[in-house]
């Protein structure tokens, strides 16, 4: 197989991808490229085509338009066989019928690389953290332990990609993070690009290099972590990742790289940076605040009423009810300053310019 | 205490059946064998002393054999289909079932209809000048199995289905996605754990193929009978109750000598694809 050495080359490419289903549509012309070495994750909801997307990249789904293109090869009609990938089933799909040696030499022996397979696999098996493991049944290991059979056993051929599709979404929380932890140590310890498929934005935003967010079958942002939670490019995104609030109004004023908003239903302008979009004044858009960005006082813009709160240790998140609508503010506790604040109280609140960020397009979109 | 009761009469209604065909076995054995009080192997011996019989014993285990093997052929795949349908399964397991709806009598007559002298092949086969007389395609061992296998096959198809719908299609990918094509995914996945389910199968109409009375009688031809027609005439036209037990017995022991080893390759197949490389 010829290998490009230019780093510019990914090793995968999505070429505007569409699938349909008996006519509805699972995924919408989808274009994103992934690089060597990368973790990307797929993250949206259930049904936002995330997955749909992962068998097309394996090979058991033939995208209906678009390319899927590996190392510039198309493979798009290739079979699953016949591809460097790996996968990683929800349900593992563990070979039931054959200890854990015997699961993880399967690729190798399926394409007759037997030459150092006993080294091979007790590498990967130490790698993994499973050594003395080998002649253990499938059935006699814990959960944990068979997610680590599942990883060595798609690992051990040293596919271009590895592709995961919700792992780790039947463990409980503790273990969950400790997977999640050292899934990343062996993806930067053996370099293989992972694509990993999850509904869960906290483990999206705690491992990955870049974060597809998915909706209705399109790729709504395509962006580092950082990106994706702090500069969310649609209102499903901030949605979606993490908590937010999402405010509406007009462009009253726009110079210098900055916009000025009259926000609705209250009385309040918002400055934030323009980003690299143009905008006309009137124009209609949506700013998202994080509840972590909100202040609370006294004679801040808006007035509120607060509904209930939250206690998390270090921080109190309160639901608040003003003129634009239900608000979030997330405020550090201050030990010894005494109780938070009861429901009902008045309150006003406001937030940090900086961390304003501007939504363009039609509002309402989600 | 009380669970105790309960299991035990949880078993009560297998355990009366059980016993009862016991008896049966026992007493049919036993005629056999006891002539006026007195034990007496003599119809035994007159069997092995018949050419005829041992030769009629032959044929009944190869049409066995290959009725078994032709169902097994036609089974497996279109057990694989409906365990994989994508739509509406339940009309499938209908149409396999159908048959069973049908009395057999009718369905074998069915193939005199078809198979005949003057059946559909041979009258399509004239017509169009192919042949300028009938193939001789019933009334012989071609014609048996063909019945047997149209007979037996939903038994086959639903043993082998049972068990591939528990096999989740996601190993199937697994394979592939690990390089295995599908040949080698079926080789090292799909049959190993599927094996149970053939076993099943072929356990199934393989005992049931040499017991077969009806099929044989309508679609063999009239001088090589098969040991279950045989039985049945023994019974039905010369009433002779040992004699007919003696033949029963001697079937039942080579249905058995084919049934057992076949278990005990089961168990030792399962271990050893499950322990051993499937390299």
């Amino acid at each position: 197989m010829a290998r490009d050495n230019t780093p510019a080359e990914p090793i995968l490419s999505i070429d505007h991808v569409t699938k349909r289903f008996d006519g509805a549509v699972a995924v919408n012309s989808v274009s994103i490229d992934i690089m060597q070495g990368e973790f990307v994750t797929l993250l949206g909801p259930s049904g936002c085509g995330k997955s749909t997307l992962l068998r097309m990249i394996a090979g058991f789904e033939t995208p209906t338009q678009g390319r899927i293109l590996m190392r510039g090869e198309d493979m798009s009609h290739r079979p699953a066989y016949d591809r460097e990938i790996g996968l990683v089933f929800q349900n593992l799909a563990l070979f039931p019928h054959m200890n854990v040696f015997d699961n993880v030499a399967f690729g190798l022996r399926a394409r007759g690389r037997t030459d150092g397979l006993q080294a091979k696999v007790q590498d990967m098996l130490a790698l993994v953290g499973l050594d003395g493991f080998d002649t253990r049944r499938t059935g006699q290991i814990s959960g944990g332990q068979r997610q680590r059979v599942a990883l060595a056993r798609s690992l051990v051929t040293q596919p271009d990609v590895l592709l995961l599709d919700e792992p780790l979404s039947a463990l409980d929380l503790k273990l969950r993070r400790q997977l999640q932890t050292e899934l990343k140590r062996i993806q930067q310890e053996t370099g293989i690009t992972f694509v990993f498929v999850t509904h869960d934005q906290e483990e999206a935003l705690s491992m990955s290099d870049r974060i597809a967010v998915m909706n209705a079958g399109r790729v709504e942002q395509f962006s580092s972590a950082v990106d994706t939670y702090h500069r969310p490019a649609t209102e499903f995104v901030a949605r979606f990742v993490g908590e937010t609030n999402l405010l509406r109004g007009q462009v009253q004023a726009a110079s210098g790289g900055r916009v000025t908003l009259k926000l609705d239903n209250v009385t309040a302008t918002v400055t934030a940076p323009a980003g690299d979009t143009s905008l006309g004044l009137g124009t209609d858009v949506a700013i998202s605040i994080r509840p972590e960005h909100m202040t609370l006082g006294t004679d801040q813009p808006i007035a509120a009423q607060v509904l209930s709160h939250s206690f998390s240790g270090a921080t109190i998140t309160y639901a608040l009810d003003s003129a634009a609508g239900r608000l979030l503010a997330q405020v550090p506790f201050q030990p010894g300053g005494g109780h938070p604040l009861p429901a009902k109280a008045p309150v006003s609140v406001g937030w940090t310019d900086t961390a304003v960020t501007l939504i363009p397009g039609k509002p309402g979109r989600s | 205490m009380a669970r105790t009761l309960r299991s035990a009469l949880l078993l009560a209604p297998s355990a009366i059946l059980i016993g009862i065909f016991l008896i049966g076995l026992v007493r049919l054995i036993a005629s056999s064998v006891l002539i006026d009080g007195q034990i007496d192997l003599h119809h035994y011996v007159d069997i092995m002393n018949r050419p005829d019989y041992i030769a009629m014993l032959g044929r009944t285990l190869r049409t066995a054999a290959l009725t078994t093997f032709f169902c097994l052929l036609l089974g497996y795949p279109t057990a694989y289909y409906v365990a994989r349908y994508q739509g509406n399964r339940n009309i499938l397991l209908l149409l396999i079932i159908f048959p069973w709806l049908v009395s057999i009598v009718v369905r074998s007559y069915g193939w005199v209809v078809i198979l005949g002298p003057r059946g559909l092949v041979n009258g399509f086969l004239m017509w169009t000048g192919m042949a300028d007389r009938p193939f001789k395609l019933m009334y012989n061992d071609f014609g048996v199995v063909m019945g047997l296998v149209h007979v037996l096959l939903p038994f086959m198809i639903i043993a082998i289905l049972s068990v591939l719908m528990q096999i989740s299609r996601n190993l199937e990918e697994a394979s592939m996605s690990l390089g295995g094509r599908p040949f080698y995914s079926f080789r090292t996945v799909l049959l190993p754990l599927s094996l149970p389910g053939i076993l099943t199968g072929v356990t199934l109409v393989y005992l049931m193929s040499t017991g077969a009375i009806v099929t044989p009688l309508l679609l063999g031809g009239l001088g090589d009978t098969m040991i279950g027609t045989e039985i049945f005439q023994e019974v039905m036209h010369f009433f002779d109750y040992p004699k007919a037990a003696a033949l029963a017995t001697v079937l039942l022991v080579t249905a058995m000598a084919v049934v057992l080893p076949l278990q005990v390759l089961e168990r030792w197949l399962s271990k050893r694809l499950t322990d051993g490389a499937p390299s």
